[in-house]
């Protein structure tokens, strides 16, 4: 471990001693940067006087009360930026009255999700879904949750119009909602240049309120300083996936530490703080946004979110009882009878759902290769459900597809074959892949890169087994397309090199090599097909492992020393 | 593996485990891109499929065929080099143009703009070797992920001009290598004139919208003009914006003269500022020079801007001397060592043999490679959106934006991995 990491892993100990991750005493002890504590200072006998409490009895959020309160009252330039907004609104076209559910209509049908360039020709469209939403409350929160910004610009615009419209919107709902959207967002690690305005912001917050030209700025420095400061577990607003995988992968525990159990927290702390709880004592995720704005009950996206981040922050930290027993609160996914495939959300029939289905499956990772077999034919059905390979979306559904795992061999009305997979994919490139081989799609397409990731986890998958172990299994999928595959340092979670040759021939896999960056315990799904097996370390000598079982056969366990390359083969027997 | 370790009792031994070195670490074949006709047209408001290079940051699009209303002329020409059909123009843009346009909507738009990714600029190169008339000329392009490099050929009866692409991997700095090869015994009419060469820096002078250009007074000024041999161009956010923000592309010619030619070599400059009814502002460079003899120049675009304000103390202006002064310290042994290095640690991290899937294969590598040339290696600059750095145009579909739901982490999934 490095100096640096030590000194991570020493600091977590002494916090998860003092269990400083309760709440108030983290807010309270983010407000020692001084010039944050000045900003924040005007405004603390609000939020802090009247800390927040989650009423979760009366099912109302009560944290952003003293946010809005604040605002409103302390600065009254949020009131002319209100003003602004809504010239500006009439100005590009709407008839703005100030009637919560005539912004509503307004804004889904000239802002939308995806901004004014879009709206000639999704005007049309926009407006009937907004004329569709009939019940105010959940069009507060359509407005709200349409309207998510990740681009700075958006975030500044919509906290300004808070500022202005929260009081016929009902302020608490309409930060409550916008925190929430942006904290179910998923970007990477790379992201943080997206809220570089906020971070802007964090480096100089005075600077920001000194130089604001315009009530718009001032209005959105202020109530994000608010945001900010109060919840501190919230650190970067925006919650990382990614960050949480690359953990995984890295077991860095720098990151892990500052970055990855903050966060994840801190996201779940928000939801603990508005979910409601049913008859059966269940937690209920309602009313909140499925993919791109339909207003629902518990959307699965926000379950499986919340099931793999309470499950890593267990699994990574000492979790606080909530947390630890949100697993098993949160509500089911809801499965369709008929089909035996997840829906989208509460109520939801299979027409209703679509390819977001998917989420528990990837990149939400609710269960693994090696979870139960019902779980795994739950997540093949839902892939094969919504999927169509050769035109869908290829970066969510072709990764879905991989980590459903495949139904050779089993009943192929489940899921996916492998046959269907490779196929599927080489449509999409027939369909889609430009001379300069990157995937078109109409909006963009960069992220179609991201479809590697299925090419890779058909080769290999690494997933925790245990507190101390990696389990890797290879060619899972490939296997099944009877073809030849080699692969060279390829990385799975645990910090683990695995390079591997996949003889289509014979249908075995013949070579092996692995390097562990992390020095965990590593147990391999015996890939020979025989029992006589031999580890060589990197000096040749045989390495003593032991034989365990997983749910994809005998398991080879051994303890690799960090950075050493071992060479497992099959012995002369088989 | 070196020879010189190889012994007569063990090379066998060394090159049966060569062989097996090969085979399962470098079994992989790095697919180019090739096209042998026109290339995909710009600006576009998608992805263009044209040949692409870049550094993460910094990006470059390839076309022959630049259509837009910008670009057109009276004559008819296809781009800001209006005196050549045969041009290739290489459409430059960052990551960080996302920002200025954010900054220049709020100011433009009011703040309900969401902001949109905007295009940057470009380098033209054209030459008068090959006439519109001439059915000799012919073209082809070249995108080699394993080295990021582009190539691009023009042939006719009268000669040859290939000019390389490549970015470099850490600075934001494009070097563009041309190099003019005359037919040898020409068909004498080749030899008749001279032969003029334009490398133009251009940029757009006000955001280009659905429905044209902005209200005048919103131009995006142009702040610097010729300097010692170099040309600057800009957009920028307008005076009124809550925080300039300010990208700058400049670029110089160094002209090698490789021949004992006596002929001579004379280089002007000029420059075309817009108009109202002229969206593109160019500085040129022209190169003339006797038909007869071969000729290498190189040009150098640097790009500069002040996104992410740090170090804050530094204007613009000084940022952009400072980029303009390394890129002319970067010699061409060091460009070469820096992009090998770098595309080979890439490429030897790790790599897939698909032997029977071909297609999959490229894809793979394909997609290796959109990653590395849209994902900068900086942590502090903007990551990329839908479009990464590969917008052409003001208007792109989604805005080039951040969106929500799966797509802007969807870029790094296979990463991790990887």
């Amino acid at each position: 471990m490095s100096e640096r990491s030590e000194r991570a892993l020493m600091k977590t100990r002494a916090m998860r001693s003092a269990k400083i991750c309760d709440r108030r005493q983290q807010s309270t002890a983010k407000l020692t940067h001084p010039i944050r504590l000045a900003l924040a200072r005007s405004f603390r006998s609000s939020f802090i006087n009247n800390a927040p409490r989650f009423d979760r009895r009366s099912n109302r959020p009560r944290l952003t009360d003293a946010y809005f309160k604040a605002v409103l009252d302390g600065i009254p330039s949020a009131r002319k930026g209100a003003q602004a907004i809504i010239k500006s609104w009439n100005d590009f076209g709407g008839n703005f009255t100030g009637d919560s559910c005539d912004v509503a209509l307004h804004f889904n049908t000239h802002i939308g999700p995806f901004g004014s360039g879009d709206i000639d020709e999704e005007v049309g469209e926009r407006s009937e879904r907004a004329s569709l939403v009939e019940d105010r409350k959940h069009q507060r929160a359509k407005i709200l949750t349409l309207f998510v910004p990740l681009n700075s610009i958006r975030i500044r615009t919509f906290f300004a119009s808070l500022g202005g419209v929260g009081e016929s919107l009902g302020a608490e709902d309409a930060l409550e909602w916008s925190v929430r959207k942006l904290a179910v967002y998923e970007v990477s690690e790379r992201s943080e240049r997206a809220l570089m305005k906020t971070r802007i912001l964090e480096m100089n917050p005075a600077k920001m309120l000194q130089t604001a030209t315009s009530t718009t700025e001032l209005t959105f420095s202020t109530i994000f300083l608010l945001a900010r400061s109060l919840h501190s577990c919230f650190v970067e607003n925006a919650p990382r996936f990614a960050r949480r995988s690359h953990y995984e992968y890295t077991l860095d525990e720098v990151m892990l530490e500052e970055k990855t159990l903050p966060l994840l927290r801190g996201l779940i702390s928000w939801f603990e703080c508005t979910m409601s709880v049913d008859d059966n004592g269940l937690f209920v995720d309602s009313p909140d946004s499925a993919a791109e704005g339909q207003i629902v009950s518990n959307p699965i996206m926000s379950l499986a979110f919340l099931q793999r981040a309470a499950k890593f922050v267990t699994d990574n930290s000492e979790a606080d009882e909530f947390t630890k027993s949100l697993g098993e609160k949160l509500s089911p996914f809801q499965i369709d009878a008929t089909t035996g495939a997840w829906l989208n959300f509460d109520g939801a029939t299979t027409d209703d759902s679509n390819m977001w289905a998917n989420y528990p499956i990837h990149p939400g990772e609710y269960y693994n290769s090696f979870s139960d077999t019902d779980i795994l034919q739950t997540a093949q059905k839902t892939s094969k459900q919504y999927s169509v390979l050769a035109t869908g979306r290829p970066v969510e559904i072709f990764p879905a597809a991989v980590k459903a795992g495949v139904s050779d061999g089993q009943d192929p009305s489940v899921g996916f074959t492998a046959r269907e997979i490779i196929d599927g994919m080489n449509a999409f490139l027939d369909n889609v892949m430009m001379e300069n081989l990157l995937p078109f799609t109409p909006a963009g397409g960069i992220e179609n890169v991201g479809v590697s990731r299925a090419v890779n986890e058909m080769l290999v998958v690494g997933e925790f087994w245990g507190d101390d172990a990696v389990v890797i299994s290879l060619f899972d999928v490939w296997k099944f397309t009877g073809e030849s595959a080699t692969f060279s340092n390829l990385l799975t979670k645990g910090n683990l090199l695995v390079s591997a040759r996949f003889d289509g021939k014979v249908g075995e896999t013949t070579e092996l090599k692995l390097k562990s960056y992390s020095g965990m315990n590593v147990v391999v799904v015996n890939p020979f097909g025989c029992d006589d097996v031999i580890i060589l370390d990197g000096g040749g000598k045989e390495v003593d492992f032991e034989v365990e079982k997983t749910p994809k056969g005998e398991g080879l366990k051994f303890k690799p020393k960090i950075g050493e390359l071992y060479d497992m083969i099959s012995g002369s027997s088989c | 593996m070196s020879l010189s370790i190889i012994t007569r009792t063990n090379h066998v031994l060394f090159f049966i485990l060569g062989i097996w070195l090969l085979l399962v670490e470098f079994t992989f074949a790095i697919p180019i891109a090739t096209w042998n006709s026109t290339l995909p047209s710009l600006p576009t408001n998608t992805l263009p499929g044209s040949p692409l290079v870049g550094n993460g940051y910094l990006g470059c699009m390839l076309t022959t065929e630049a259509w837009a209303v910008p670009f057109a002329t009276a004559n008819g020409a296809r781009g800001p080099g209006d005196d050549s059909l045969f041009s290739t123009h290489y459409f430059i843009n960052s990551n960080g143009m996302w920002d200025i346009k954010q900054a220049a909507d709020a100011e433009h738009l009011g703040p309900t703009s969401t902001g949109t990714k905007i295009a940057l600029g470009g380098l033209t190169i054209t030459s008068s070797l090959f006439s519109a008339d001439d059915s000799s000329h012919s073209f082809e392009a070249t995108q080699n992920i394993e080295i990021g490099m582009v190539t691009d050929i023009h042939r006719s009866k009268c000669g040859e001009i290939a000019t390389t692409t490549t970015v470099h991997p850490t600075l934001n700095t494009m070097i563009l290598s041309t190099k003019f090869l005359p037919t040898p015994n020409p068909d004498p009419a080749c030899t008749t004139n001279p032969v003029n060469f334009t490398i133009s820096l251009w940029t757009f002078s006000q955001m280009q919208t659905q429905g044209g250009g902005l209200p005048p007074g919103q131009k995006t000024p142009l702040v610097f003009a010729t300097n010692a041999g170099s040309h600057f161009v800009s957009r920028r956010t307008g005076d009124n914006s809550p925080r300039e923000v300010r990208a700058v592309l400049s670029a110089f010619t160094d002209i090698m003269d490789e021949t004992d030619s006596d002929s001579e070599i004379i280089v002007s400059n000029s420059v075309k500022l817009a108009d109202d009814s002229n969206f593109i502002s160019e500085f040129k460079t022209t190169i003339s020079i006797s038909a007869n003899r071969p000729l290498a120049f190189t040009t150098k675009v640097a790009l500069a801007d002040n996104v992410d304000q740090s170090p804050a103390s530094t204007s613009i202006d000084d940022l952009t001397l400072q980029a303009l002064e390394t890129a002319k310290n970067l010699n061409r042994d060091n460009l070469n060592r820096d992009n090998r290095d770098w595309w080979e640690g890439f490429w030897n991290a790790s790599s897939i043999s698909l032997p029977t899937q071909s297609k999959i294969e490229r894809f793979y590598y394909g997609a290796q490679y959109i990653l590395a040339i849209s994902s900068p290696k900086n942590p502090n600059s903007p990551t990329p959106g839908l479009f990464g750095p590969f917008s052409s145009w003001d208007v792109n579909g989604w805005n080039g934006d951040y969106t929500l739901d799966y797509n802007f982490e969807a870029t790094f999934y296979g990463a991790f991995s990887r």
